[in-house]
């Protein structure tokens, strides 16, 4: 029987992008397994990306040579430029992004859920997202991927999380990616069928709950907005909301485990979280992230304590066609 | 109008009478050499997407904001590509002279921040191509280093990019524009504020670094003067392999080794005082358990026990340092970078000067710096023309007297050692000492 991985993939940003990038990279280094094989994606924001280059055919080592070779390359840089917001125009930024997400919150006292209230306070975003989805159509034109890609967002008018891929795939895959990687108060929202739809990041910072039910016989999860330990120190920016996101990311894998599924959760160290910094769309943090990732990731995954995941991995890697294993030792 | 970053701001400020922060990057080919206008058009080929070479810093009146970048109305190609001929010499002393002088002559704030040197006339009918960026310029997103820029594989297939300049702005509109910055964006002027706050805490910072450095005349981070001078080295990648495979360490400590051989040997040759230990600063150092991670810099910090007489002992100490902990993993960079199809590895070094600048800028008990990049396995062409050797330059961050900066091109490995010009008599014997420490291993 083959073996089937769900393969969750979290936001971040620019250095969650280069962050996931590499520990994958080393993943595939260390196990042998393809991500791209993976049975089922859930992309989030920068995972909404990743997946996409995934699911385009590109082996995760090109994408992580691509963004470390970006500096001799003047097209990937003016891409980058362009998504660090460093030319973006001024914009009057005072109005909140979504006044009735937050009111609606607010409404459901005690059950409020913070991060869309902060969502929808935050200004309007005035970065676009257009290079996001310029790079999808290349890979996948118009079409949706054969294999399943599940790309999360929330809309904006009912703060409701939609799906692309799951709850519906009418739309166009770069449009799905952009609007999951619209992070509210810097991207500009997507629109699409006249609803404004922002990060998924904003329902969760990895959405693995989609999963329930699938049938998987292992689930990786990757999460660069977390942090492995919870001494980071609250004073620090970066360390409060890692702590807050790391809750919530340990709630939706304890809830994975509970439902059956064995689960390889990766998260920076301290160290990979102080290279990536509170600001995820800092380009220029690219080198520091992936350098601290690739000896951070290696000594994490040959630590004993997560064999049984990787020998899940192995197995799946062994059943894999040929040329993957090909290009899994470059 | 884009504003200055305030990492490259802060890299701005370091910038004074004594310490550049521009470096340099020198490409060695041979055979005969392309024309000046052939050059020309190939680099304003290139640089139509970046847009850094055409801009220029300009000052926000009464310092309220952050500089900005702004086009050159003026900007001509002629102003930053320029031809020199050596004197005819045995040897590349008049190479290491120029680029000394290249290194030592600061860049003009009021231009973009560039130079780019074609050098004829070097031995064996061989000539250079010699880059010089500002560290501001060189982030890897907005700018890169231009000689790694101008590989023939590189598709420019686009005409994106090319726009006519904009004018300059006028005093007004540059405070209307910082205060329009300062309004619109909270995250902006919260920054600002905390700056203004810290501004008593830094200078008192900076005054006490100053008095302490004072206090220890024969140290190698003695203050330096504006002037330097600059040798190279070459180990073969076969050799530092070796050492690598004999001692059981990794081509970082082998490359370390070679640099506390380089000054010990400068420190013994001319007779200077031989310190038990010197500290030296590794930026882009990963995996080492002693690896600190100071504000956003991923740096290692290992001391070089230069005074031990076995070069071997000396390995083993500087082993004992990068390996401690469950990660053993020094040659990682090398593997995260070993395929390279473009010259990317004088910007990705660019970002470890830039790191191990904002560092040292406020330590003073560095007492050297040492940077290492791989560079490409296979040959980097410019014109049809092969690169047969490159060398970093990089200046001295803080007040540290000798820096070195390692970079690899197919089979060897490449040195470059800068020293300040009036506290450092006989380099030469640094870059002797270099190659005779990995010698000595093997």
């Amino acid at each position: 029987m083959k073996t089937n991985i769900g393969l969750v993939l979290g936001g971040g940003g620019i250095a969650g992008f280069a962050y996931m990038t590499t520990t994958l990279s080393v993943l595939q280094q260390i196990t042998g397994w393809d991500p791209r094989e993976a049975d089922v994606i859930v992309g989030t924001s920068a995972g909404a990306n990743v997946g996409g280059l995934l699911r385009g055919g590109r082996p995760i080592g090109e994408s992580l040579d691509d963004i470390m070779t970006m500096p001799a390359n003047p097209r990937s840089m003016a891409r980058m430029r362009e998504l660090s917001g460093r030319e973006a125009d001024r914009t009057f930024r005072f109005l909140p992004t979504s006044v009735p997400m937050v009111t609606r919150e607010l409404m459901r006292g005690p059950f409020l859920r913070p991060s869309r209230v902060v969502s929808g306070a935050l200004p309007n975003g005035n970065v676009r997202t257009d290079t996001i989805g310029d790079r999808m159509i290349e890979l996948h034109g118009e079409t949706w991927p054969d294999r399943d890609l599940w790309v999360t967002t929330v809309r904006l008018h009912d703060s409701e999380r939609v799906t692309f891929g799951l709850d519906r795939s009418d739309v166009a895959l770069g449009t799905a990616v952009e609007a999951s990687s619209a992070i509210p108060g810097y991207f500009r929202p997507v629109t699409i069928d006249g609803f404004r739809y922002v990060d998924g990041g904003t329902h969760s910072p990895t959405n693995a709950d989609l999963l329930e039910g699938r049938d998987l016989d292992l689930i990786v999860v990757v999460a660069p907005m977390s942090v492995d330990s919870y001494s980071t120190g609250w004073m620090t920016l970066n360390g409060a909301l890692r702590v807050f996101w790391k809750k919530q990311i340990e709630r939706e894998v304890a809830q994975l485990r509970e439902w059956g599924y064995p689960v390889l959760l990766l998260e920076p160290t301290i160290e990979e979280a102080r290279a990536m910094g509170p600001t995820m769309m800092d380009p220029t943090r690219i080198v520091n992230v992936v350098l601290q990732t690739s000896s951070a990731a290696r000594s994490a995954m040959t630590a004993s304590r997560l064999g049984a995941e990787l020998d899940i991995l192995r197995q799946a890697a062994a059943e894999q066609p040929a040329e993957s294993n090909d290009r899994s030792t470059r | 109008m884009e504003r200055m970053t305030p990492k490259d701001a802060a890299i701005l400020e370091l910038e004074d009478d004594v310490s550049a922060a521009h470096g340099l990057t020198i490409g060695i080919f041979e055979g005969p050499q392309p024309s000046f206008d052939d050059l020309q058009d190939r680099i304003e080929d290139r640089i139509r997407l970046v847009p850094r070479y055409r801009q220029r810093l300009m000052n926000v009146p009464l310092g309220i904001e952050r500089p900005v970048w702004v086009d050159d109305p003026n900007f001509s190609i002629d102003f930053h590509v320029r031809a020199t001929a050596l004197p005819k010499r045995r040897g590349r002393d008049p190479f290491n002279a120029f680029v000394s002088r290249c290194l030592s002559q600061r860049l003009d704030r009021g231009k973009p921040l560039w130079e780019l040197w074609i050098v004829s006339g070097l031995p064996k009918r061989q000539w250079a191509l010699v880059s010089k960026v500002h560290y501001t310029v060189i982030d890897g997103v907005s700018g890169a280093d231009i000689l790694g820029l101008l590989a023939d594989d590189i598709e420019v297939h686009s005409t994106i990019g090319q726009r006519m300049p904009r004018p300059l702005p006028g005093n007004g509109a540059l405070i209307l524009d910082a205060v329009g910055d300062l309004v619109f964006d909270p995250l902006e002027s919260a920054r600002v504020a905390w700056n203004i706050a810290n501004t008593p805490i830094r200078t008192m910072k900076r005054l006490t670094a100053g008095a302490q450095r004072a206090a220890s005349p024969d140290a190698l981070s003695r203050s330096a003067g504006p002037h330097r001078k600059w040798q190279s080295a070459v180990v073969p990648l076969d050799d530092l392999r070796a050492v690598r495979n004999k001692h059981g360490c990794s081509t970082t400590d082998v490359i370390l080794a070679a640099v506390g051989g380089g000054i010990r040997n400068y420190l013994v040759e001319v007779g200077r005082p031989l310190p038990e230990m010197i500290t030296v600063v590794v930026p882009l150092a990963v995996g080492a358990a002693s690896a600190g991670i100071s504000g956003q810099v991923t740096t290692l910090t290992a001391q070089l026990p230069i005074a031990e007489e076995d070069p071997a002992v000396r390995l083993g100490v500087i082993h004992a340092q990068t390996s401690s902990g469950a990660a053993r993993t020094g040659a990682t960079a090398g593997r995260t970078l070993r395929r390279q199809e473009n010259f990317v590895a004088p910007s990705i070094l660019a970002q470890g000067v830039r790191s191990t600048m904002l560092e040292t800028g406020s330590n003073d008990r560095v007492d050297t710096v040492a940077i290492n990049v791989p560079g490409p396995e296979q040959s980097i062409e410019v014109l049809g023309k092969e690169m047969v050797e490159t060398y970093p330059v990089i200046p001295l961050p803080g007040r540290v007297q000798i820096a070195m900066a390692a970079m690899s091109l197919r089979d060897d490995v490449y040195f470059g050692i800068t020293a300040d010009y009036d506290t450092v008599q006989g380099l030469r014997h640094a870059s002797a000492g270099v190659v005779a420490e990995v010698v000595s291993l093997l």
